[in-house]
């Protein structure tokens, strides 16, 4: 027997609102790490790649450090993200959750002017 | 029609800002301290905590439809129990201590660390209501660097979740009872086991390795080596002097049996 292996979701009701009926929602309980906030001059946090394909899905992580004054924002691999949050961190950590199920604002990103194909403006 | 609408954007984003400036600074001032919290300085989760409160309260002046109350507010509970009482909050931030228990092994991750905050020993509380983003806040008791637990890219909080409560205290239970029989299996070992010259000693393997002895000498004549030491002709005529060794090699099965029965019969005795 596995203890607490329990659903990744539980499902709520909304009340009926107006002509709107009842609904059933479910939410999801799982949540992905996002960033993490080491101290005052290291903070790691991550941006989507390929978000509305699920075949090329990443999580693309940063890693910004203002040790000499300026900011130094470099892609870092997960796992120095783990290790860096377990060990440093002289008054601990703040990780940051986002739940899974959240809906994620993508921008539609447009290709440079010089590949756009303009519509074609016929003389009257 | 275009410069209308950036013009208004503009402004109202100027209003908004002001807004939100005006009442968080006010709301700040009027109460430096929140509930028992000693925290005067405003956090990152303090600030998230009352801004999502202030846009909540006057989402009318916002660009939202409806209000982001739960985006980066988690509400919680705990039943009211045994020396604890009824609690409800909303939280942005779960602030978490790691214990040294859980930083020293090594092999503790971050739910270890949230299953002692919820699950303390002044009451189990649960999340009724899950909030988008969620800041944990972890720090060693030990007050080394770091977090001290392994963080998990990704985690399920069900076991937090309130429609799960009573299955979770239910399982929390015997997994503490199977904690403490297996602590009590292994100080119970520990008595049965002693060092000698370097080399360790289970009292059951004493056992067996003395009815392995007993059971080949069981049965034929003791003779008194003393009485030959004496030199008395026709010492070992004298019957009288001859005894037979019992058989005790069955007691000492016994024994064996009744030894292993309470080295492995607890979890037998306590959960049947």
């Amino acid at each position: 027997m596995t203890m607490f292996d329990f659903p990744d979701s539980i499902t709520r009701t909304r009340p009926a609102e107006g002509n709107n009926p009842a609904t059933s929602v479910r939410i999801s309980t799982v949540y992905l790490l996002r960033g993490v906030i080491v101290d005052q001059i290291i903070t790691f946090f991550s941006q989507w790649e390929h978000f509305s394909n699920p075949y090329k899905k990443k999580l693309i992580w940063f890693k910004s450090e203002f040790t000499s004054g300026k900011p130094d924002v470099v892609v870092v691999d997960e796992g120095e993200v783990l290790t860096i949050a377990r060990d440093r961190g002289l008054e601990g950590v703040i990780t940051v959750y986002v739940r899974e199920d959240l809906p994620e604002t993508a921008e539609k990103v447009l290709p440079p002017m010089y590949l756009r194909v303009m519509p074609l403006l016929l003389p009257i | 029609m275009g410069s209308e609408n950036s013009s208004f954007g503009l402004q109202s984003n100027c209003r908004l800002a002001e807004y939100l400036n005006n009442a968080l600074r006010n709301d700040i001032w009027k109460a430096k301290q929140r509930g028992d919290s000693t925290q005067e300085e405003v956090s990152a989760s303090t600030f998230l905590h009352r801004w999502t409160y202030i846009v909540e309260s006057n989402f009318q002046r916002t660009y939202l439809t409806t209000p982001l109350s739960s985006f980066f507010r988690a509400s919680i509970y705990q039943p009211p129990g045994e020396g604890s009482l009824e609690l409800r909050e909303t939280l942005t931030e779960i602030q978490t201590w790691v214990s040294k228990n859980l930083s020293d092994p090594g092999v503790s991750t971050i739910l270890d660390a949230l299953e002692d905050t919820f699950w303390s020993t002044a009451g189990s509380a649960c999340i009724t209501e899950f909030s988008d983003v969620l800041l944990i806040n972890l720090k060693r008791e030990d007050r080394e660097g770091g977090a001290g637990v392994e963080i998990l890219p990704k985690m399920s909080l069900a076991r937090f979740a309130s429609d799960n409560y009573e299955q979770a205290q239910t399982e929390l239970r015997m997994r503490k009872g199977i904690h403490e029989t297996l602590d009590r299996l292994r100080k119970r070992e520990d008595s049965l086991t002693w060092i000698r010259a370097g080399k360790i000693y289970r009292a059951t393997d004493v056992l067996q390795a003395t009815i392995q002895y007993l059971s080949g000498v069981e049965g034929t004549k003791l003779v008194d080596v003393d009485d030959d030491d004496d030199g008395e002709a026709g010492g070992r005529m004298d019957i009288d002097s001859e005894s037979t060794l019992p058989s005790i090699s069955a007691l000492l099965k016994t024994s064996v049996e009744t030894l292993g029965e309470k080295v492995q019969g607890i979890l037998v005795f306590r959960y049947g």
